[in-house]
């Protein structure tokens, strides 16, 4: 079997017979995007390994309910993550073995510069996220997947068992939300978001996000 | 104010695998799929296709003892429920990453009851435990019986289990070094 070139769907459906190696091709497939939406929900990048973690053994406990946009499970895991991130104390505790099977991190294994580079990364995103906790989980929930981790309007649709449209009225309200959070008059968070970032979507490949 | 997302970051690849490596222990299929045990397996018993009487020539297929063919994986069952495709009660034993071979086979009836052991499979319950409360925990009589595609699984209950499920016995053969 040509592992990379297999659909999430049909590794899935491998996942609990084959487990081993479809679920490592998965956990490669997406851990990055699920590793930098967490980051964005929490602020931290140590937690957001953490959080990774858990949401993918969250994943395989819930193995047989994933559900598929296309043929792509990131839009469903990163709805795991949304609730992983919005639990992460209560899930710390209850993944408390877990997150005691990883290592600490070597000093080695980030360059000074990268520490340096995270440290200002979670710096920059405190204000963010005071902004965004002023909107209410759902509309957290649906900005943060689809304007921050580039999700389509039907797969955030997917992930999050909504219509389409309750996704549309959802982020149109979280946006002029956030931009009332901000304080920005001149320009909208999602174009001011847009023009600033990396695209998520190409970091993670056009196949993850159809 | 603009909003000024940091830019998106990749996991380090020690990172990433030391995750991995954390996320497949706890769910319980790497942990065990890497025993290197060489112990015997026992092997179902072989109904005799006398004791039943005449039978239908497929019939007489699904009742020899048959050999396992499959060394890719092997099931440890939780209950006598044979299930649907990957849905059925208990676990998935498989080695991660690693090369796959015979030895895996000739562990499983020792890796099912390890797990029933460790109380991670547990009667009544179809899924895997992950938090087990100590032991001692009850490793009830196994059975080892070849699926249809060749593979081994290893089911809970007395030496006819495999043909009331309709099932080989598996061979004594597979069981051999």
């Amino acid at each position: 079997m040509d592992w990379d070139a297999a659909s999430d769907e049909d590794l899935w459906h491998l996942v609990g017979q084959e487990a081993d190696r479809a679920f490592e091709t998965l956990f490669t497939r997406h851990a990055t995007a699920v590793y930098n939406h967490c980051f964005r929900r929490t602020g931290s990048w140590s937690v957001a390994e953490d959080l990774v973690s858990i949401v993918f053994l969250r994943a395989w406990q819930m193995r047989r309910q994933v559900r598929f946009s296309g043929a792509s499970a990131l839009p469903w895991l990163l709805a795991v993550g949304n609730n992983a991130c919005r639990n992460f104390e209560r899930s710390q505790r209850r993944h408390h073995r877990l997150l005691s099977r990883i290592a600490e991190p070597e000093e080695v294994a980030d360059p000074s510069w990268v520490v340096d580079a995270k440290v200002d990364d979670e710096r920059r995103m405190g204000p963010i996220l005071v902004a965004l906790r002023s909107l209410n989980a759902r509309e957290q929930d649906v900005l943060t997947m689809c304007d921050w981790a580039g999700l389509s309007y039907a797969d955030a649709a997917v992930a999050l068992e909504i219509p389409v449209g309750t996704v549309r009225s959802r982020l149109s309200r979280a946006r002029q939300r956030l931009r009332g959070a901000v304080g920005d008059s001149h320009a909208s968070p999602e174009e001011a978001i847009r023009s600033k970032r990396k695209p998520v979507a190409a970091d993670i490949g056009p196949g993850d996000l159809k | 104010m603009i909003i000024d997302l940091p830019a998106v970051r990749e996991l380090s690849e020690q990172r990433r695998a030391q995750i991995l490596q954390a996320v497949t222990a706890e769910t319980g299929s790497a942990r065990f799929g890497g025993a290197r045990r060489r112990v015997a397996i026992t092997a179902g018993v072989a109904v005799g296709l006398t004791a039943l009487g005449t039978g239908a020539a497929a019939a007489v297929d699904k009742l020899q003892a048959r050999p396992v063919t499959n060394t890719q994986t092997a099931r440890c069952y939780s209950e006598v429920v044979l299930g649907h495709g990957g849905d059925f009660p208990g676990t998935s034993i498989s080695q991660a990453g690693t090369s796959r071979g015979p030895a895996q086979v000739r562990d499983a009836l020792d890796v099912c009851a390890s797990l029933w052991a460790a109380g991670i499979l547990q009667a009544g319950n179809p899924s895997v435990v992950n938090h087990p409360a100590s032991g001692p925990h009850v490793v009830p009589s196994l059975v080892a019986c070849t699926m249809r595609d060749g593979s081994a699984a290893i089911f809970p209950g007395p030496s006819d289990t495999c043909v009331r499920l309709g099932l080989a016995p598996m061979a004594a053969s597979s069981t051999t070094n």
